[in-house]
C-alpha cells in the first residue's frame, strides 16, 4: 500500500526525472529510429512509461539516465516489430517528406556519409560510438549501459573508430584505402557483444 | 577533419528541434493510475499506424502536437495498474462459440531463428539476430518456408526467407540477399519450387523475382516490371503461371498495378485493374491463383491501403491477364484478409476502423463460385468472441471449405485496465463452418512463466488437421516490472488434428 507521502514523493521523483531525461531521452531515441521518427514521441512515452512503473527500482542520479537509456532500447526494439511488421509497407510508400521539424533545410552531405558509414558498422561498434560521440555518455558511463568494462569500451571505440575510417575511405576511395573492414580483425570477446 | 570531429558533427539530433519536457506530461503518465483513461486510448504503434497512413495518403499534415498528447494518453493506459499474474497460454474473457469445429492440440515446435536457445526467465541477453515472420506457406506438411525481417540494428534489416523440411523443428536461412531487400509478394506452389518479389525501398531500381526450384538450396532474381513499384500480391499458380497485385508510388498517391507471367517471370505483361479495386494494405496475401488460370484478390474500394471505403472482390479466369469485379454485399472495410481452400471457395475476414481507429473486424465474405459472388457473415458472429475487448486480426488460412483458423490479437488498452502490460495478447481462433461460428483455441504453454505470447501469426495450415504458425513470446507485465531481460523470439507453433474422438474418448482440444 502506498501512502500518500510516498505517493507524492513518488511524482515528484518522476517528474525531477522527465524534466532532466526527456531532451537526451528523445534524442537518443531519435538517432535510432530514423527510418520512422514520426513514432519518436510516442516511444519516449514508453520508455518514460516504464520508469514511471518501475519508479521504486530507480537508480540515483546519474545512474538513472543510464537506466533508461537501456528501456529506450528496449521499447526502440518494441518499435522495431511493430514499424516491421504494420507500417513497413506504408512506410516505402511514403511520398510526403519527413515530417520531423529540421533546423536547417538541408542536410550536409558528409553528415549523410558518416551515418551511412556507422551503419556498416557492426552493432556493438556502431553502439559504442554513438553512446559517447551523441550520447555524450562518459567510457565509464558507456561501459554502465553495455555492461562491459571501462577498458573494453576504450578498446571497442579505438577498433570502430578504425572500422568507420575505413568505412568512409570505401566510400569516397583515395589512393591508400585498399583495405576493407576485416583488416580489423574481431575478437572472440568482441563477438559477444 | 579528425574522425571524432566527424562523428559528432554527424549527429542527427542536431539537425531536429527537441521539444522541451512539458510537465504536464509528466503528470499526465504519472496520475494515470486510474483506469478512467484506458477507455479513451488506443494501442500506440497502431494508432500511429493508422495516423500515419492517413497523413502519407491524404493530407502528409504533421501534427506532432496532437500525436504528443495521444502519445501521453496511451502512455496513461500502459500504466494502469493493471491485474497480473497469469502466466499461461492467452485466453480471453469470451464463451466459445457453439460449434466444436476443431479437435487437435498445438504444440511448440521449435525457433525460427536460433535453434536450440531456450526462452526462459533466466535466458540472459537477446539474440544478437532476430527474425520478424511476416509470411508463412507450406506447400507440405514437411515444408515451410517462411518470409520476414532480419533484424539487425534500428536503421538496418533485411529480408529473410527461411526454409524448414522437418514440419516446422528446424529452420535454416535460405536466402537474404543483405542488400535491403524486403520480400512482399510470397507464393510456393510446390516443396521445391518457391518465388519471391523483393524489393530495396527508395532504390528506384526494378523489384526483383527471387526463384527457388530446390527447396531453397539456391535462388535465382529476375527484374520486374516498373521502377518505382512494389509487388504486394503474388500467387504462383505454378512454376511458371504468376500474377501480381502492387501499387506504383507516384508523386501524388499510390496507383494499384498488375502483371502477369506464363514463363515463370522472363517476362512480364501488365493488365488492368478494375477502377474501384485498392489491393489490401496488410501483410498477409489476399490475391490466390489456381492452375486452372483462376485467381481472386481481396481489396477495398478506399483511396488507398487501410483508407476507409467498402469490401471490393476482384476475379480473373485468365491467370491475371484480365480482372473484372465481383458482386459483393456493401462491407465496410479498409483491408481484407483472404485465404482459398480451392478455386470456388474463399473466405475474406474484412477489417475497418472502428470508433477509436483500431482495425476491428466488420464482417466475413465468402464465395463459393470462385468470387464471382460473395455473401456476407455479419461481424457479430467474430465480435461475439471478443466481448467488450476488441480483436485485430492478422492471418487467415482455409484448408478446406469448412476448416479455417485465423490468428487475431486482443487490443489491450481497451481492456479497462484489465489486459497485461506487453502490447499484445495473441489468440488463435478456428471455424468448421466456413466462418459461421468460431471458437478460441487453446495454444501451448509458453516455455517459461514470465513470457506470454503476444503474437501467433502467420498460421498456415495444410489440411485440417496440420497447421503451422510463428508466434512470438514476450515478457509479461509482471515479468517486465520486476526488471528480467527483455525476450522477444519468435516460436513456431504446429497443430496437429486428429479424431474428433482421441484417446479415452477424451477431446485431444
Amino acid at each position: 500500500m502506498v501512502t500518500p507521502q510516498a505517493s507524492r514523493e513518488n511524482n515528484a521523483k518522476f517528474e525531477a526525472l522527465y524534466q532532466a531525461n526527456y531532451k537526451p531521452i528523445y534524442a537518443y531515441v531519435h538517432r535510432r529510429a530514423l527510418q520512422s521518427s514520426s513514432d519518436v514521441p510516442d516511444i519516449v512515452s514508453e520508455v518514460f512509461a516504464v520508469a514511471w512503473r518501475r519508479i521504486g527500482d530507480l537508480p540515483p542520479s546519474p545512474q538513472d539516465r543510464l537506466w533508461l537509456f537501456g528501456v529506450a532500447h528496449k521499447c526502440l526494439l518494441e518499435h522495431h516489430r511493430r514499424w516491421s511488421r504494420r507500417l513497413r509497407l506504408l512506410s516505402h510508400l511514403e511520398v510526403q517528406p519527413n515530417r520531423v521539424e529540421l533546423l536547417e533545410s538541408s542536410v550536409d552531405p558528409q553528415h549523410l556519409r558518416v551515418q551511412a558509414a556507422l551503419q556498416e558498422l557492426r552493432s556493438f561498434d556502431r553502439e559504442v560510438l554513438l553512446l559517447v560521440y551523441w550520447d555524450g555518455l562518459s567510457h565509464a558511463e558507456a561501459a554502465s549501459v553495455l555492461g562491459c568494462s571501462v577498458n573494453a569500451v576504450a578498446l571497442r571505440i579505438k577498433k570502430a573508430k578504425a572500422r568507420l575510417q575505413i568505412q568512409l575511405d570505401l566510400a569516397s576511395p583515395s589512393p591508400d584505402s585498399s583495405k576493407d573492414t576485416s583488416s580489423i580483425p574481431i575478437t572472440p570477446k568482441e563477438q559477444l557483444s | 577533419m579528425n574522425i571524432e570531429s566527424l562523428l559528432s558533427e554527424a549527429d542527427p539530433a542536431l539537425n531536429v528541434r527537441i521539444p522541451d519536457p512539458n510537465p504536464l506530461d509528466a503528470r499526465m503518465i504519472s496520475d494515470s493510475s486510474t483506469g478512467s483513461n484506458a477507455r479513451r486510448v488506443r494501442s500506440t504503434y497502431r494508432f500511429t499506424g493508422q495516423h500515419r497512413i492517413t497523413s502519407k495518403l491524404n493530407d502528409g499534415i504533421r501534427r506532432p502536437a496532437v500525436l504528443a498528447a495521444l502519445a501521453v494518453l496511451v502512455t496513461a493506459a500502459i500504466v494502469v495498474p493493471i491485474t497480473v499474474g497469469h502466466s499461461g497460454p492467452p485466453r480471453t474473457n469470451t464463451t466459445p462459440g457453439v460449434s466444436t469445429p476443431t479437435q487437435g492440440v498445438w504444440s511448440l515446435a521449435g525457433y525460427i531463428s536460433q535453434p536450440g536457445w531456450q526462452a526462459s526467465s533466466a535466458s540472459g541477453p537477446l539474440p544478437t539476430t532476430q527474425q520478424f515472420t511476416l509470411q508463412l506457406t507450406c506447400p507440405t506438411l514437411a515444408t515451410c518456408y517462411s518470409s520476414g525481417t532480419n533484424f539487425q540494428n534500428h536503421e538496418k534489416t533485411q529480408g529473410v526467407i527461411s526454409v524448414t523440411h522437418n514440419g516446422g523443428a528446424n529452420w535454416r536461412q535460405s536466402l537474404a540477399p543483405g542488400d535491403g531487400t524486403y520480400f512482399y509478394g510470397f507464393s510456393c506452389p510446390t516443396a521445391n519450387t518457391c518465388m519471391a518479389a523483393g524489393d530495396v525501398p527508395n532504390s528506384k531500381t526494378h523489384p526483383s523475382l527471387y526463384t527457388t526450384t530446390n527447396g531453397g538450396e539456391s535462388w535465382t532474381s529476375l527484374p520486374m516490371p516498373g521502377l518505382n513499384e512494389l509487388p504486394i500480391f503474388l500467387s504462383c499458380a505454378t512454376a511458371l503461371k504468376c500474377a501480381t497485385i502492387g501499387l506504383l508510388q507516384t508523386p501524388t498517391a499510390p496507383t494499384p498495378t498488375s502483371y502477369f507471367t506464363a514463363n515463370g517471370g522472363q517476362s512480364w505483361e501488365p493488365s488492368a485493374l478494375p477502377p474501384s479495386f485498392f489491393p489490401s494494405g496488410n501483410d498477409q496475401p489476399a490475391l490466390d491463383c489456381f492452375p486452372n488460370g483462376h485467381c481472386v484478390a481481396a481489396g477495398t474500394s478506399g483511396s488507398g491501403p487501410l483508407g476507409q471505403g467498402s469490401a471490393s472482390m476482384i476475379y480473373s479466369t485468365d491467370d491475371g491477364a484480365t480482372w473484372v469485379s465481383a458482386s459483393v454485399p456493401p462491407m465496410t472495410a479498409t483491408s481484407g484478409l483472404m485465404s482459398c481452400s480451392d478455386d470456388n471457395h474463399c473466405l475474406s475476414i474484412e477489417s475497418s476502423n472502428d470508433s477509436n481507429g483500431y482495425q476491428i473486424a466488420s464482417g466475413e465474405l465468402v464465395t463459393n463460385d470462385g468470387g464471382l459472388t460473395w455473401s456476407m457473415i455479419p461481424a457479430t458472429e467474430l465480435a461475439s468472441l471478443s466481448a467488450s475487448v476488441p480483436m485485430s486480426f492478422d492471418s487467415i488460412t482455409c484448408p478446406t471449405t469448412t476448416d479455417c483458423w485465423a490468428t487475431t490479437h486482443l487490443i489491450e488498452s481497451e481492456c479497462n485496465g484489465t489486459c497485461p502490460y506487453v502490447p499484445d495478447q495473441a489468440v488463435m481462433m478456428a471455424t468448421s463452418d466456413g466462418g459461421l461460428t468460431w471458437k478460441t483455441e487453446q495454444l501451448p504453454l509458453p516455455p517459461s512463466a514470465s513470457l506470454q505470447y503476444v503474437s501467433d501469426y502467420p498460421v498456415y495450415c495444410v489440411s485440417a488437421t496440420d497447421c503451422r504458425a510463428v508466434g512470438t513470446l514476450e515478457l509479461t507485465k509482471s515479468a517486465s516490472d520486476a526488471g528480467l531481460p527483455w525476450v522477444q523470439q519468435d516460436v513456431v507453433l504446429t497443430f496437429n488434428g486428429g479424431p474428433v474422438t482421441g484417446v479415452n474418448d477424451t477431446s485431444k482440444s
